[in-house]
């Protein structure tokens, strides 16, 4: 039985096969597109179980590869545009988000579902992953340093919320999406 | 729609948001206006390193650029070494040569393989250019990957290096990682030759040629390379590297953020892949000169759509070129650090080099005590811009008058195609996730 004090977060794993990669993906200097990277910095202050590493993947998600060692979850934690209220969570499952029909994120990135795409088709061994995305509505997206105060405290609520499923993952009672 | 007036508008150029689109109004059969309209931030950065320390420097301008990062960080370095005198020793600049292969393996690769051959082969991304070319598609991302590799091998990691500082490195790759990427380097160069040829079975359209002035740097040898002397154009000038500024004249337009570019005689020009072939291809060797033939028959042909496989030759030419440095490094004595001793004293300096898009200048003045005085960066893309237009025109021109009845659709991509052979760095900015997919 796992808590949520840090001792039991140092010393606890998840499942065997349960192995588990979080990346953060944004740019810094575009406002709330910095939005994932600030989420998994805010992670990295707590302890983690063993078996689970967390990773700013910048803003090019093609080299999400590079970063993956075998692990088969990986958590993506990105801003989405959806229409939402700035800093609102959308939590896509495998399936949905390599379903998003996106193509070029700008024209020399593609997006992170045609990256994912694009990733499934050329590394075989990734071919097994279950990718979840965390994604946070941006109120701004432009050339601006720093997050707006909704998504700032957005962040800090999707780390949380982070922290919560990694315990409930330890516990065995993991609430994700097949 | 009427013949008599037309407006055809691509509002964000490879679905790129707010960052860069093109607008071009036809008024009976002629073409009135031809705008790309950028927006770029790298001027920014220029007023932002007034007042700075010259060490923060690399750290602060690497970061105009996500993809051109590692190009930025060795102009930058370039630029501040000349200003404070120092000479780089002969394993620095090796090292330094590798990273920028690096850098262009991964941004061509990017480019030719995932946004300008699935035009070329008529799908609509690199993703449906699977169903019928998966092992093609499989080691694009792989050879990509493999860009990224060098970098972090060179500079400490795949973007914004760490590594790399005035006057050396602060760890040296050993013999064995080094031993690695060049195994690594050599596995991948056969199946990029099988592009050479599927490149070299596809018919190029012509109705983007247009006589077109061409500007690249001399290597610093007598070999392609991506480091050069003097500023050389297409025509036969040849000038200093530190007369840049009376070479290319920078100016504003109203429709663009971005400055636009041309030379003294008030002519517009191309920088980049297909640039360095046509004033250097001839110093091309092995794999890459064959490729360059393959691809070239006729040599560079002013035809901005063959940009595309000028990036492709220079492919070959990175990972055939990093093969041989990765063998001159271990030809060298391995050693945990190399750094040139400089003393700190008041400068200018123009650092130069080729990189992906085309020729890119930074300049620096620091003070007696290091500080940043003034900051120039000259893109490759801002350089271009203008050429753009024009081949934007010449195109919509030639398509109307060959095919009168085109569709505003064809036209639109074919203008995409067009902008698109440029590779422009129009932003590395954004990175969000759209769920609509009518802005997919």
């Amino acid at each position: 039985m796992v808590g949520s004090s840090r001792a039991d977060h140092e010393t606890a794993s998840v499942e065997p096969g349960q192995d588990l990669l979080i990346v953060g993906f944004g740019n810094d200097l575009a406002g709330d597109d910095g939005v994932g990277l600030e989420v998994v910095r805010l992670l990295r202050r707590w302890p983690r179980p063993s078996g689970v590493r967390v990773e700013e993947g910048g803003s090019d998600s093609l080299r999400l590869p590079g970063l993956w060692h075998g692990e088969a979850r990986v958590w993506l934690v990105d801003a989405v545009v959806s229409g939402r209220p700035p800093g609102s969570l959308l939590r896509l499952g495998h399936e949905e988000i390599l379903a998003v029909p996106q193509r070029h994120a700008t024209v020399h990135h593609l997006s992170l579902p045609e990256s994912l795409r694009w990733i499934f088709l050329a590394y075989p061994p990734m071919a097994a992953v279950r990718y979840e995305l965390w994604g946070i509505e941006p109120l701004r997206v432009g050339l601006a340093a720093g997050l707006s105060p909704p998504v700032a405290d957005a962040a800090c609520s999707v780390a949380s919320a982070l922290r919560r499923a990694l315990a409930d993952r330890v516990s065995g009672a993991v609430g994700l999406p097949a | 729609m009427s013949p008599s007036g037309r407006n055809i508008v691509i509002p964000h150029l490879g679905r790129v948001e707010g960052h860069g689109g093109i607008f071009v109004k036809v008024v009976g059969g002629t073409v009135h206006e031809v705008n790309m309209d950028i927006f770029e931030g790298s001027r920014y950065y220029e007023a932002l390193l007034k007042g700075k320390h010259f060490l923060e420097v690399q750290g602060i301008i690497t970061r105009v650029c996500a993809i051109c990062s590692a190009n930025h960080t060795v102009a930058a370095l370039t630029a501040l070494e000349d200003a404070l005198s120092v000479r780089q020793s002969e394993r620095i600049h090796t090292l330094r040569g590798l990273l920028l292969l690096g850098a262009t393996i991964e941004s061509h690769a990017l480019h030719v393989f995932a946004l300008a051959l699935p035009d070329f082969l008529g799908f609509d991304s690199v993703i449906a250019m699977a169903a019928k070319y998966p092992d093609e598609v499989a080691f694009a991302l792989r050879l990509k990957q493999l860009g990224n590799r060098v970098q972090e091998l060179v500079g400490g990691r795949a973007v914004h290096p760490i590594n790399t500082l005035v006057g050396g490195f602060g760890k040296l790759p050993g013999h064995r990682d080094v031993r690695a990427i060049r195994d690594e380097l050599a596995s991948a160069l056969p199946p990029l030759l099988g592009f050479v040829e599927l490149a070299a079975s596809l018919d190029v359209p012509e109705w983007a040629a247009q006589p077109t002035v061409f500007v690249a740097l001399r290597p610093y040898e007598e070999a392609f390379r991506f480091r050069g002397v003097s500023i050389c154009t297409s025509r036969g000038e040849e000038f200093p590297l530190a007369a840049y500024r009376d070479v290319i004249r920078e100016f504003t337009v109203e429709h663009s953020h971005a400055k636009h570019s041309a030379l003294v005689s008030g002519e517009t020009y191309m920088v980049g892949s297909m640039a360095r072939l046509k004033l250097w291809g001839h110093l091309l060797k092995g794999r890459a000169r064959e490729s360059f033939e393959r691809l070239f028959p006729r040599g560079v042909v002013d035809n901005i759509l063959l940009n595309n496989w000028a990036q492709l030759v220079e492919l070959v030419h990175s990972v055939e070129h990093g093969i041989e440095v990765c063998d001159e490094l271990l030809g060298m004595p391995e050693c945990a650090r190399e750094m040139v001793p400089y003393e700190v004293r008041a400068g200018r300096g123009v650092g130069a080099i080729e990189v992906p898009r085309g020729t890119l200048f930074h300049e620096y003045e620091i003070d007696d005590e290091g500080l940043v005085v003034s900051a120039n960066v000259v893109t490759p893309t801002a350089q271009n811009l203008a050429n753009t237009e024009r081949d934007l025109r010449a195109a919509t021109e030639h398509l109307l008058a060959d095919h009168a009845s085109i569709d505003d659709g064809q036209l639109r991509l074919n203008l995409e195609m067009v902008a698109r052979a440029y590779d422009p760095c129009i932003s590395c900015s954004v990175h969000v996730t759209r769920l609509a997919a009518g802005e997919a």
